[in-house]
């Protein structure tokens, strides 16, 4: 039983040290990395906020941007150095105002998430002084029921703003999203963050598969623009594409979830003194024209800057700024493309006195709308 | 609830500890660890398994062979009923699908929907087992329905075997007060459940993506990579099987019972017969004793020997799984049973009976040969278990076995030479199993402690960490 003991003491050790010993790169490389996280994606979520949290502390940062977002702010297809929080990084030093950036963009992250994610910054020592969410048009139509309002931080949503997750129970339950939890549910909730063996499990295996042929990520990355894919033209006639360009007026009251969630947003980084900044993505001009000529998409498209407009944060338009050429597909970009978004947002960012020189201030634009060239 | 998940083995802990801290009422903590754990399949599983139980043990008080002419009917009543009851779970929808197939019926949908209730194909076999040894005389009937429903549903062995006998396991049962906590049976298993999710989590999960992608490939796979895909599901069937064998019986030793072994290294023997005494023996051992020996066993003329031979191994193969491509593997592997027996019988006997034919017969070439081939047979047979279709099986097979087209790439040669060290891990575990009291004691007296605790926390931080987000179940549990 002396081996039992020391077997318990080694375990005991690891508890303790693990989360302190893992290099950040581990679990945050210019982003997170959805391969490693999507079997626990909000588990694996915190153990990321929890290193980058930690690096800011460790380097004493104060100034620094963090990005929430979809799988455009993620920057999706490519790698994590063709990411937009790498090229920000790439160009703030280029122009002598250097600028750390924590993109903590997730793929089918919604509002709900999103909001969810900002509450959680918090919670690990993250400051929302700078902040910027990006979304794109599809994620003001309305749903039916899919998506639903927060895709992966339900749980979170419930704990941090029990209101807000009442809100979001139907739009949950309409897509199954909520189901009756057991035992199993409540361990993986509750025991496996505070075991650090499981709370890491997925970052330390994703290093061993590594040397495992043909168990490593599972997603090809193909970031060949849209024009020489075969196919996806036809691939994007499928409804659950086409949805996300639907010209039926969108509902810009508190009924949508994206207006819910993102008014709720507002209104929390107002109260944290937050420089919020909201990009919209654009959508491919050439793909998908026939959807986007439709007045009704026009329309809505005034909509959301009416919306914006009457909001205190920044909201930069990026519909029509990036080369039809630069698309991955019908929303996401290939590497150049968000080299140039990246080029794009930081030129806005640095209109702004309080982003010019690094400093404790800085406030939204407070309904500035920006109109790009 | 698998055995390998973190919440699984904290309920088992639990239920360890209050086993030896209240010895008396082992049963009913056992009873209801056993109704819990096979509830989390669904509280309507519970019932039908409760009550398919019930039924068992009120036909076998009534099936003791010195009641009368009656007892007969109790055994054939009971023994009905738990047939129907697989036979409807298990094979509605084959049945179905198949009329609908090959007749062109249009079966009402929600008849082929039919749900497969979780370890069902392994209760139904011990509660027959149990019944038809009551008819025979062999098995007292048990003394109460907690201690038959502990026997039955020992969540150890539950969903995947072994299959127990009332004989090797109710006498624990009925003295499991008498159990005094003892460290080292504790301690083996311990060792049986740490490897048996190595087993399953390092090696199976691990090999399982490798093989599944060649296996998608369909027809149009190579002869080169199907030889590594039937190679790789060769070594993942067994190590996601035995793992489970493992740690059932590691997890009977914690509560101080002795499962029957499953498993004993079955890719070295030399032939079917040694084979099926090495793989998955419980079930090879029902086949034999509840299907070929009532078939008439080996008191019958040779050719119906042969044939029902062949009939019990394909009804085994369709245990396995309601699809032609199981009944495929089982009748597989009963014509190769057949036609080793006529080969000993008729070839190997009479050549042994002369001087150099018996040197050659009894040398470790011959025996090194046998396994070989018996391997690769083996894992030919692999293909009909996982391949999706029968044409698809064919068509690898053939691939296989013309080496046409080859397909050639060295990084499928080099699959090769990674089955070839899985076969080599698998003789050593031979050497390990065998000598396991030897190994333990040379592994204690030449390792000191602190560096054996070492090994043992990186066991337990290696498997934490091959465990997946969302466990992969064990491939036995379809069955």
């Amino acid at each position: 039983m002396r081996a039992l003991a020391y077997t318990l003491i080694y375990l005991l050790v690891i508890q303790l040290v693990l989360g302190l010993v893992v290099p950040v790169g581990l679990v945050y490389h210019y982003r997170l990395d959805f391969n490693v996280v999507k079997n626990s994606p909000a588990a694996d979520y915190d153990v990321v906020l929890d290193q980058v949290g930690r690096e800011i502390k460790r380097e004493k940062l104060t100034d620094y941007l963090v990005i929430l977002g979809d799988s455009v702010g993620y920057s999706g297809p490519g790698g994590p150095e063709q990411s937009l929080g790498y090229y920000l990084e790439d160009i703030s030093r280029a122009q002598g105002r250097p600028m750390r950036v924590f993109n903590l963009s997730m793929p089918a992250m919604q509002a709900g998430d999103i909001y969810t994610a900002y509450l959680k910054l918090h919670e690990h020592g993250i400051s929302t002084r700078h902040v910027a969410v990006n979304f794109i048009y599809g994620g003001f139509v309305a749903r039916n029921p899919d998506p639903p309002a927060a895709t992966w931080f339900q749980d979170d949503l419930r704990r941090l703003d029990p209101e807000a997750y009442a809100y979001a129970v139907p739009s949950l339950k309409a897509n199954g999203r909520i189901k009756p939890s057991g035992y199993a549910d409540w361990f993986r909730r509750v025991v496996y963050p505070r075991v650090s063996i499981l709370r890491y499990r997925d970052f330390l295996r994703a290093v061993i598969d590594r040397y495992i042929p043909g168990t490593g990520p599972d997603e090809v990355v193909d970031t060949r623009p849209w024009y020489e894919k075969p196919g996806l033209p036809q691939l994007l006639q499928a409804h659950e594409y086409q949805r996300l360009f639907d010209d039926t007026p969108f509902v810009m009251d508190e009924s949508n979830p994206q207006v819910y969630f993102f008014d709720r947003l507002i209104a929390r980084a107002q109260a944290d003194g937050s420089d919020l900044t909201f990009f919209q993505t654009p959508d491919n001009p050439e793909l998908m024209r026939t959807n986007v000529t439709k007045p009704g998409y026009a329309a809505n498209l005034r909509r959301i800057t009416q919306y914006f407009a009457a909001k205190p944060v920044r909201f930069v338009d990026l519909e029509g700024q990036i080369s039809p050429r630069l698309f991955a597909d019908h929303v996401h970009l290939v590497p150049e493309g968000y080299r140039q978004m990246a080029g794009l947002l930081w030129r806005e960012w640095l209109k702004d006195a309080a982003w010019v020189q690094p400093g404790p201030t800085g406030r939204a634009g407070r309904g500035d709308v920006v109109a790009l060239p | 609830m698998l055995f390998h998940s973190p919440e699984f083995l904290s309920l088992l802990a639990v239920t360890v500890t209050v086993y030896y801290t209240f010895p008396r009422a082992r049963l009913y903590l056992l009873a209801l660890a056993n109704a819990l754990f096979y509830a989390v399949a669904g509280l309507p599983w519970l019932g039908l398994f409760v009550a398919m139980a019930l039924l068992t043990y009120l036909a076998s008080k009534r099936a003791q062979p010195d009641l009368g002419p009656s007892a007969r009917r109790w055994v054939w009543l009971g023994v009905t009923a738990n047939l129907l009851n697989l036979g409807f779970f298990k094979y509605t929808n084959f049945v179905f699908q198949s009329l609908n197939r090959y007749l062109h019926l249009t079966a009402d949908s929600k008849l082929i929907s039919v749900i497969l209730p979780i370890g069902i194909s392994f209760y139904t076999f011990q509660l027959i087992a149990y019944l038809v040894d009551v008819g025979r005389g062999r098995q007292r009937p048990s003394r109460s329905f907690l201690e038959f429903w502990v026997f039955i549903s020992f969540f150890a062995h539950l969903v995947a075997g072994p299959i127990m006998r009332a004989k090797d396991f109710l006498p624990q049962v009925e003295n499991a007060d008498q159990v005094r906590f003892n460290t080292g049976e504790f301690k083996y298993g311990l060792y049986l459940l740490l490897m048996g999710m190595a087993k399953k989590v390092i090696l199976a999960d691990t090999l399982a993506p490798l093989a599944d992608s060649r296996f998608a490939a369909g027809t149009s796979i190579g002869a080169l990579s199907a030889w590594v895909a039937a190679y790789l599901f060769t070594f993942q069937i067994y190590f996601d099987f035995s793992a489970y064998s493992d740690m059932a019986l590691g997890i009977g030793h914690l509560f101080g019972f002795r499962l029957t072994q499953n498993f004993f290294t079955p890719y070295l023997s030399d032939g079917p017969r040694e084979f099926w005494q090495r793989w998955h023996v419980t079930l090879s051992t029902w086949i034999r004793d509840y299907v070929y020996i009532p078939l008439g066993g080996s008191r019958v003329k040779v050719p119906r020997q042969l044939f029902n031979l062949i009939l019990a191994m394909t009804l085994s193969g369709l245990w396995h799984g309601a699809a032609w491509t199981f009944a495929a593997w089982g009748l597989y592997h009963g014509v190769l049973a057949a036609v080793e027996r006529l080969y000993r019988k008729h070839v190997e006997t009479p050549v042994a009976g002369t001087g150099l034919g018996r040197r050659v017969v009894t040398s470790w070439v011959y025996r090194a040969a046998s396994v070989f081939a018996w391997f690769h047979l083996t894992v030919i047979g692999w293909v009909f278990f996982r391949a999706p279709t029968i044409t698809q099986a064919l068509v690898m097979i053939k691939h296989m076995v013309l080496l046409r087209p080859l397909g050639f790439s060295y990084s499928e040669l080099a699959m090769v030479g990674f089955a070839g060290l899985l076969f080599i891990g698998h003789a050593l575990e031979r050497v390990v199993r065998e000598h396991e009291v030897r190994v333990h004691d040379v592994w204690r007296r030449l390792v000191p402690t602190p560096a054996r605790a070492l090994f043992y926390a990186a066991a337990v931080v290696l498997v934490a960490t091959f465990m997946k987000g969302k466990e992969a179940a064990f491939i036995y549990f379809r069955f």
